[in-house]
């Protein structure tokens, strides 16, 4: 038999078997070209202004490097990148500039190896990002010892913070809280703190808050979060409003709920203030924080409703006054005698305060703290009366705080002395700057933390804070040393009176004459941001305020004889209401 | 024993592929169906592994993007009076690992700086060390291109080959996508690149499900179209392999046999008509065979009745032919002519009752032990003198040892002789070969002349009754034209063959083979029909 080329049948096999094995060699693939993605999804370019100022010359002088170092710090948005480019190696590694030196103008650099540079108008924000003030005098005068590196001239020394001019810090800058607990862990307490804004602005409250309040306000607030935490380098926002916050540090272990409830609220009011962020992620030592009901992302910013509000939002928001030396409420131009012991007969009282919740009443006589109920309570030896909890002449405006805490100065041959009633117990609380000084009106927070009081001198008047320290138990132990805020009077450089205009501000009245006067809002951390805010004008013989920390239904007021003068920046026209026979108008607090 | 019986059975199976329609017909459709589903399930598996492997790289690049904008957003977000680098790279891939870890990715970040060097020699943070091991070399060159300082615009990916090993089991591979992306780090302003590293294990095992089913599915339908064809081939096949018995019995003479008819179809109107073929060549060949008989009847009884009027012919004329010398010449030469003639006559008459024997199916044989050789020696001392009349010599070649069969030695003899003086009619003067062999089974008998030869077609002719080669050739030898005739018949009486050999102008062969024992079967023979000195002609 002889041998025949493939046939049709051989053929068909051996396609059979080919197409068998590629069959058999669809498999995944596990190389390949490098391919280049052409939309990078995502990618977003900055917003807003945009400075990136050159580096180190070759050849640069010594004064020329500092020079060029100083505006290298004014890069937006903030980085200190190209400035640490001016340092000696050394110097940028020591380098960690947590503070910040603003100032209104400097002196141009001189010196050889020796470069000083004088700053005018210098104020300083710590490195918990609080506002500290004007910077002392000495500090004032900076100095930059220059060696050569490589040949050309290098910063070897320099001070721990950034240094930009004051116009700078006002654009890059912003003033905000961050919130913590007072003691009792009943009601946040803000902390005004001056932070980069912008995309920055969340990385820099959540790593503020994160440090906690500071052993200066040890009994003033506390925080909830665990210590020894430090947050990763940053908190991103995501497009959809959702800030990832990851607190890196040892185990806290498993967390109360009431803790974590603490904490999240501390976090939602803080994060609140960042308007591009709507929720927010918590990770503690690696641990997904979640709520109660399972939840892991949560709202952020303040909640009228939230019990622990420092503007203590469940306040009542009446107006009250003394009408016929009747204690009256309601609307202010129709108001009403309440039906309690300082509403059914005069008391003799002047100047009173309400508590926040519409309970009690105190009043001031001229010898004489009354307190009695709002509204009639029957007992069971009749209705309820004003009760004399302290006797004597002296006696300034009472306050009330969301403890029911009821504070009073009493001015004594001696000076003033403060004192807190509550649970039927009447202490003197030590305040240091406040006590034993000529005081003329004060002040006391809803949440308790601040007393803010004007002191009688000689010539001018002052404006101290104080921040009131507390046990465990919610009792008030002293006020820290008085720190003046800074007011710069355009009149008569008295006080004419001082009232809440939110938690951490309070609105300043000013008479400039008989005829006029001005009311100015001041940051209670002294920051003079807020203090050059613009003033209201007010036409008339102002007499007082009706301020309430509450923004919203509690229009700010101005008291004139007779009426009511609208002190809300939101409306354009002045508006004013007659009040005929009322006397001491006030919110309550 | 294993090595005959696989030949055996491969014999067996190559014979059942010939013989049978049916089987091939069904390879053939399994074979070309398989084809044809192999080539669609290759296409199908084609456009599912393209589908979703392209669907898992969009996934993987829109979740890189999202990688992207989230590094974007952290490092944004780092206070710009932040100092620490390895701080800010550190927490970014911490971020992006934990991602990672949540969303089945890995992550290698290194340095940007060092491209010279391999990346698991650039201090890179990764998940693990494998995940190192698994960046392939194009991607960290793609991006060591990128001018330095700069940050590359675009991400860039390509596959890959993701080794992982778990706790307790050795390490695997896995195909995978690596897309690498670059990022700066704001407190340095140094560029460091990610890579993201996403196996494609579901996309294999989905791929190997899919081919598994499809193997499946494809397994089943060819065996759904072999059984199909099968049903659909038998149902044609077993009444042609019905037709094919029939049609064999009636070659083999069983003329009654018929196909059974069932049902209306085709295949009942094949049967039908074959049938009919079957009867109308029965009613022939019957009518054949009668007239054959008839004919052979009529010889017979002609031959016989031709006997008696010749033998009264053949003593007149053998008076006439002793007394022929008293005639005038002419006389004397006719009575010469009617006694040869007589003669011629005489020897055709025998031959036809001889044949008309065979054809009655009276021819009987009276077996003994010849030994061939003797015969052949005797036949051609019997033909000498026509040998020498015809110019020509008749060789005898034979062993020695004897050459012996049983048969009838009068019948062989006849064959030898007729043989031989049919050579000595045709070898034109040339020398007459006669050989003689055997061994175990047959012996033989070649006689081998190189005259005229035989036409093509004509060695299977020349055993025709009355056949002549050349019909204007004379008989010289006296020949009837039924001496091979005879002669096959004789053969075929003992079971063996009569062949003929033969070409134009180079002689011809005869050879008589018979079974060493009468009537067994002859399977070869000693000698071969095509002789030596003409087979080296052919080659």
């Amino acid at each position: 038999m002889s041998t025949r080329p493939p046939g049709p049948r051989l053929r068909l096999v051996a396609a059979l078997a080919g197409a068998a094995l590629v069959a058999a060699c669809a498999q995944v693939p596990r190389q390949g070209p490098v391919v280049a993605v052409h939309v990078r999804a995502g990618a977003t370019t900055p917003q807003g202004l945009y400075n990136n100022p050159r580096g180190p010359q070759a050849g640069d002088k010594p004064s020329e490097i500092v020079s060029g170092f100083l505006v290298a710090m004014t890069a937006t948005p903030v980085q200190i990148r190209k400035a640490r480019e001016f340092l000696t190696p050394e110097a940028q590694t020591r380098w960690q500039p947590q503070r910040v030196l603003t100032y209104n103008r400097r002196s141009a650099p001189r010196g050889m190896h020796h470069v000083v540079v004088r700053l005018h108008g210098a104020d300083q924000v710590g490195t918990r990002a609080q506002w500290q003030g004007a910077v002392p005098r000495v500090d004032r005068r900076l100095d930059f010892p220059m060696v050569k590196e490589n040949g050309e001239w290098r910063i070897a020394q320099l001070p721990d913070a950034l240094i930009v001019p004051r116009t700078f810090y006002e654009q890059q800058y912003q003033e905000a809280e961050i919130y913590f607990f007072d003691p009792s862990g009943r009601i946040l307490v803000p902390e005004p703190v001056h932070v980069p804004e912008g995309e920055q602005l969340a990385s820099a409250l959540v790593h503020a808050l994160v440090q906690g309040p500071g052993r200066s306000l040890t009994g003033v607030d506390r925080s909830f979060l665990p210590a020894g935490l430090s947050p990763v380098v940053s908190v991103p926002v995501t497009k959809g409003g959702i800030a990832d916050v990851t607190l890196n540090g040892p185990d806290p272990g498993p967390l109360s709920r009431p803790t974590v409830r603490q904490i999240l609220a501390q976090l939602a009011w803080t994060l609140g203030q960042d308007a591009s962020i709507t929720s927010f992620r918590l990770t503690i030592a690696g641990h997904q924080i979640v709520n109660a009901a399972g939840a892991q992302s949560f709202r952020s910013g303040s909640r009228e409703a939230d019990r622990r509000d420092p503007a203590v939002s469940s306040a009542t928001s009446q107006y009250y006054a003394l009408k016929a030396g009747l204690l009256v409420s309601g609307q202010v131009t129709n108001p009403t005698p309440v039906d309690g012991p300082f509403g059914s007969e005069p008391q003799g009282i002047g100047a009173f305060a309400v508590s926040l919740h519409n309970h009690r009443v105190a009043g001031v006589t001229p010898t004489r703290l009354l307190v009695g109920p709002v509204n009639a309570v029957e007992t069971s030896h009749g209705p309820m009366g004003a009760k004399t909890v302290l006797e004597g002449s002296g006696l300034l405006r009472p306050a009330w705080d969301f403890a029911g805490r009821l504070w009073e100065i009493q001015n004594t041959p001696t000076g003033a002395r403060v004192m807190t009633y509550s649970g039927g117990h009447l202490h003197h609380v030590p305040v240091p700057g406040v006590t034993h000084q000529d005081v003329r009106r004060f002040l006391v927070s809803r949440d308790g933390s601040r007393l803010v009081a004007v002191l009688h001198g000689p010539r001018v008047d002052r404006i101290v804070v104080s921040r009131l320290r507390y046990d465990a138990d919610g009792v008030a132990l002293r006020g820290t040393r008085a720190r003046r805020i800074p007011w710069v009077s355009s009149g008569t450089e008295r006080v004419q009176d001082i009232g809440w205009t939110s938690p951490t501000t309070i609105e300043v009245l000013d008479r400039l004459s008989r005829s006029q006067a001005e009311a100015r809002i001041l940051n209670v951390d002294g920051s003079t941001a807020a203090g050059e805010t613009h003033p209201s004008s007010i036409s008339g013989r102002a007499i007082g305020l009706v301020t309430s920390p509450r923004s919203g239904p509690e229009t700010p007021y101005a008291v004139l004889p007779g009426r009511l003068y609208s002190l809300d920046t939101v409306d354009t026209s002045p508006v004013t209401i007659d009040t005929p026979g009322l006397h001491h108008i006030t919110y309550a607090g | 024993m294993v090595a005959r019986t696989v030949p055996a059975a491969l014999r067996r199976g190559l014979t059942f592929w010939r013989r049978s329609i049916q089987a091939r017909v069904v390879l053939s459709t399994v074979l070309l169906s398989a084809v044809v589903l192999t080539g669609v399930g290759w296409f199908l598996l084609r456009q599912v592994e393209q589908g979703l492997v392209h669907h898992r790289l969009d996934s993987v690049l829109a979740e890189v993007g999202n990688e992207d904008v989230q590094a974007d957003n952290l490092l944004k977000a780092v206070p710009g009076t932040d100092t620490d680098a390895d701080e800010q790279a550190s927490s970014l891939f911490a971020a992006l690992a934990q991602n990672g870890e949540a969303r089945g990715f890995t992550v290698v970040m290194a340095g940007a700086g060092q491209r010279d060097q391999p990346l698991d020699q650039r201090g890179p943070k990764a998940t693990t060390r494998q995940s190192v091991l698994s960046v392939p070399e194009s991607l960290v060159h793609h991006f060591d291109l990128v001018p330095s300082g700069q940050v590359a615009k675009q991400p860039a990916w390509t596959y890959t080959t993701i080794h992982t090993s778990g706790t307790g089991k050795a390490s695997t591979q896995v195909p995978g996508i690596a897309v690498g992306s670059q990022v700066l780090i704001p407190a340095d302003g140094s560029i460091r690149t990610i890579y993201y590293l996403f196996p494609l294990d579901d996309v294999q095992q989905s791929l190997a499900l899919v081919t598994r089913s499809l193997l499946t599915a494809g397994v089943l339908l060819l065996l759904l179209i072999a059984a199909l064809t099968w049903s659909l081939t038998r149902q044609i096949v077993t009444p042609i392999r019905l037709a094919r018995r029939v049609a064999e019995r009636l070659a083999a003479g069983q003329l009654q046999e018929r196909l059974r008819v069932s049902g209306e179809d085709d295949l009942a109107r094949l049967a039908t008509s074959f049938n009919q073929m079957a009867t109308s060549l029965q009613r022939q060949i019957r009518q054949l065979e009668e007239l054959s008989r008839v004919q052979r009847r009529f010889v017979s009884d002609v031959s016989h009745e031709l006997r008696t009027p010749l033998t009264t012919v053949r003593l007149a004329g053998s008076v006439l032919h002793e007394a022929r010398e008293g005639f005038d010449p002419q006389t004397r030469r006719s009575a010469e002519l009617l006694q040869s003639e007589l003669d011629r006559f005489e020897t055709l008459l025998v031959d036809l009752l001889e044949i008309s024997r065979f054809d009655a199916g009276a021819a009987a044989l009276d077996l003994d032990d010849v030994n061939l050789t003797d015969v052949v020696r005797r036949v051609v001392d019997g033909t000498q003198a026509l040998a020498l009349a015809r110019s020509t010599r008749v060789v005898v070649r034979a062993p020695e040892t004897p050459c012996v069969a049983e048969a009838d030695v009068r019948r062989v003899e006849r064959i030898v002789r007729n043989l031989v003086t049919n050579a000595i009619d045709h070898a034109d003067s040339s020398e007459i070969v006669v050989t003689v062999a055997a061994d175990e089974q047959a012996a033989a008998i070649a006689v081998r002349d190189h005259g005229v030869g035989l036409a093509i077609g004509e060695a299977a002719m020349v055993f025709n009754r009355f056949w002549r080669a050349d019909p204007a050739r004379a008989r010289t030898s006296g020949g009837t034209g039924l001496g091979l005739a005879i002669s096959l018949e004789d053969t075929h009486l003992h079971g063996g063959w009569l062949q003929a050999w033969g070409k134009p102008d180079e002689g011809a062969q005869f050879r008589l083979t018979l079974p060493r024992h009468a009537n067994d079967p002859l399977r070869h023979s000693p000698l071969p029909l095509v002789p030596d000195d003409a087979a080296e002609v052919v080659a």
